[in-house]
């Protein structure tokens, strides 16, 4: 092991002891309101939010907040890996969260939304790939902004510019950004080991997969079930376990319950919830999934890449379960309901 | 019971009483018709209401479901830019229109906005599902707007027909039959005037 690595493993497991436990993240979603949510995350590594916001913060400036502290922790760990690894790193969680604003502001580019409304959704995350997202807010169409984005890795969007316009949709241009991103992602991987690859690939493949899945679905809703586009490949460019012909037969029509069956592992269980409509459950069990393939990864070498991607991962889970459940408390939802769509409450002893 | 100083006790100011409140009594009678109108009216809307929402509820249930299930799953940031990529919003044009001298605004959409393929798949339904009965939810706006004020009219109606019945009319008969009984008793004061006067010039001419 390298000394640059062994010190980022080290940092990581002292960091973990900051992380929210299951028992914690299960207290919290069962917390009676949202003053007893905050006074127990003030017992927290969140305590300084609280602290600042006061017992009147939404859940929305909540969301920001636990953002800021997922990129905190996203930049100690990048700041001191080895600089293969920070790079996958940076591909991996800097990109994904860029990609999440750039489609934001496209889709606000694409209502005409006013530039105030834009913002008010932006993850605070500073830009990883030289994309100026003021420059970008400033602009005045989606095509402006695609062509503001001609010059970085996102140059490819332009090709999914006609097929936006013919559809009148953004869609297009969100598939395009996500196949960015994974071949991206994908093209990092060559910095760290073929066994922690497979690690992240089980991670990355599986969600491009089953969001594959769910657009399918998403575009038989739409087109009423009728013959799909001959240009299948330009929507769907990067498939993996679930293959173009799946994605077809969904799209003609077949019965979703049949085509879940016919998944393999893990895909039947995480897409399982689809056939009940519920398509915010798919979502959490993809989280889930990324946890638990993180988690084994662990098990399997605590001293290596596995245990800074399972860090990681476990901030990112712990955001996404801290923000269903600050948004579940202040509508006042049973914690039944939260506890449905959290992940890390389900390990709970 | 109201004061009788200002009243002039004359014939002409009785006849100008006698006609101001038979104009009353007319008037009175149609805000009684009037108001029997809005109470038939309001029942009747209030029955179809009540049925409607009830249906429009469970239609909204079945809406906010996936949508509160969206904003717990990916947040409300996310939820919030997806929403922004609806192009149009809903136009809507509010016209009055009356109905027994009751306004209540009529609301007609001019324009919805397309939702098919601008959302993810987690509030795409969601949303087909509200630009379905937005017609609806409007037309029970309108509806409840409507039974609001009818309910409004309804209650100024009473109330001015309980104060002609129980206060200004009986004000007026009672004003009319003190003119009348002052007017008896000037005209007995006449006659009895005439009558002495009369008895007086007899006995000098005898």
């Amino acid at each position: 092991m390298s000394p640059g690595l062994a010190y980022v493993v080290v940092r990581c497991h002292a960091m973990r002891a900051e992380l929210i436990d299951p028992e914690t993240m299960r207290s919290l979603a069962e917390s009676r309101d949202m003053k007893e949510f905050l006074g127990l995350l003030s017992q927290t590594r969140y305590q300084e939010i609280i602290g600042e916001a006061g017992e009147r913060v939404s859940s929305v400036a909540l969301e920001r907040a636990f953002y800021q502290k997922l990129i905190e922790g996203l930049a100690r760990v990048v700041g001191v890996a080895p600089t293969g690894m920070a790079e996958f790193l940076r591909a991996y969680y800097q990109m994904r969260l860029e990609v999440q604003n750039l489609k934001r502001i496209l889709r606000g580019k694409f209502s005409e939304a006013p530039m105030e409304r834009i913002k008010r959704h932006l993850i605070p995350v500073s830009t990883y790939l030289s994309v100026d997202f003021d420059d970008l807010l400033g602009a005045e169409t989606v095509a402006d902004s695609v062509n503001l984005l001609g010059r970085t890795v996102y140059a490819p969007i332009k090709e999914s510019l006609a097929l936006s316009e013919k559809y009148d949709a953004i869609w297009p241009i969100e598939a395009r950004i996500n196949q960015i991103y994974v071949e991206s992602v994908q093209e990092s991987l060559s910095k760290i080991s073929s066994e922690d690859r497979r690690m992240v690939r089980q991670i990355v493949e599986v969600e491009t997969d089953v969001e594959n899945l769910l657009s399918a679905i998403n575009w038989r809703r739409i087109t009423k079930e009728q013959p799909p586009p001959p240009h299948l490949e330009s929507i769907f460019p990067l498939t993996y376990g679930a293959s173009l012909k799946i994605i077809k037969e969904l799209i003609e029509g077949r019965d979703i319950g049949d085509v879940v069956k016919g998944l393999g592992v893990p895909y039947a269980e995480i897409i399982e919830p689809i056939i009940d409509d519920d398509v915010a459950l798919v979502r959490t069990n993809m989280r889930r999934h990324a946890y638990e393939t993180a988690r084994e990864g662990r098990w399997r070498d605590d001293f290596g890449f596995p245990c800074i991607m399972s860090y990681l991962v476990s901030c990112d889970v712990e955001r996404g379960d801290l923000v269903g459940i600050a948004w579940g408390k202040e509508h006042e939802l049973e914690s039944r309901r939260i506890l449905r769509y959290t992940v890390l409450p389900a390990y709970a002893a | 019971m109201a004061s009788l100083s200002g009243v002039r006790p004359t014939k002409g100011f009785l006849i100008e009483l006698k006609r101001r409140i038979s104009f009353i009594e007319r008037g009175c009678e149609f805000l009684k018709l009037k108001r029997d109108h809005l109470a038939k009216e309001l029942s009747a809307s209030i029955e179809v209401l009540r049925g409607r929402r009830s249906k429009l509820e469970d239609q909204l249930k079945r809406i906010y479901d996936p949508v509160v299930s969206a904003y717990l799953s990916i947040g409300p940031s996310e939820v919030g830019s997806q929403a922004t990529s609806i192009k149009k919003e809903i136009v809507l044009d509010v016209l009055p229109v009356s109905v027994m001298g009751v306004l209540y605004p009529r609301i007609r959409v001019q324009s919805k906005p397309r939702v098919e393929g601008r959302l993810d798949i987690a509030l795409s339904g969601a949303a087909e599902l509200a630009l379905e009965i937005i017609d609806e939810l409007i037309q029970i706006a309108e509806f409840e707007a409507r039974v609001e004020r009818i309910a409004d009219e309804l209650g100024k109606t009473n109330r001015k027909v309980n104060a002609l019945e129980n206060i200004v009319i009986p004000d007026y008969k009672r004003t009319m039959k003190f003119i009348e009984d002052k007017l008896d008793e000037e005209a007995l004061e006449e006659l009895v005037r005439i009558k002495l006067i009369g008895g007086a010039l007899a006995r000098r001419r005898e």
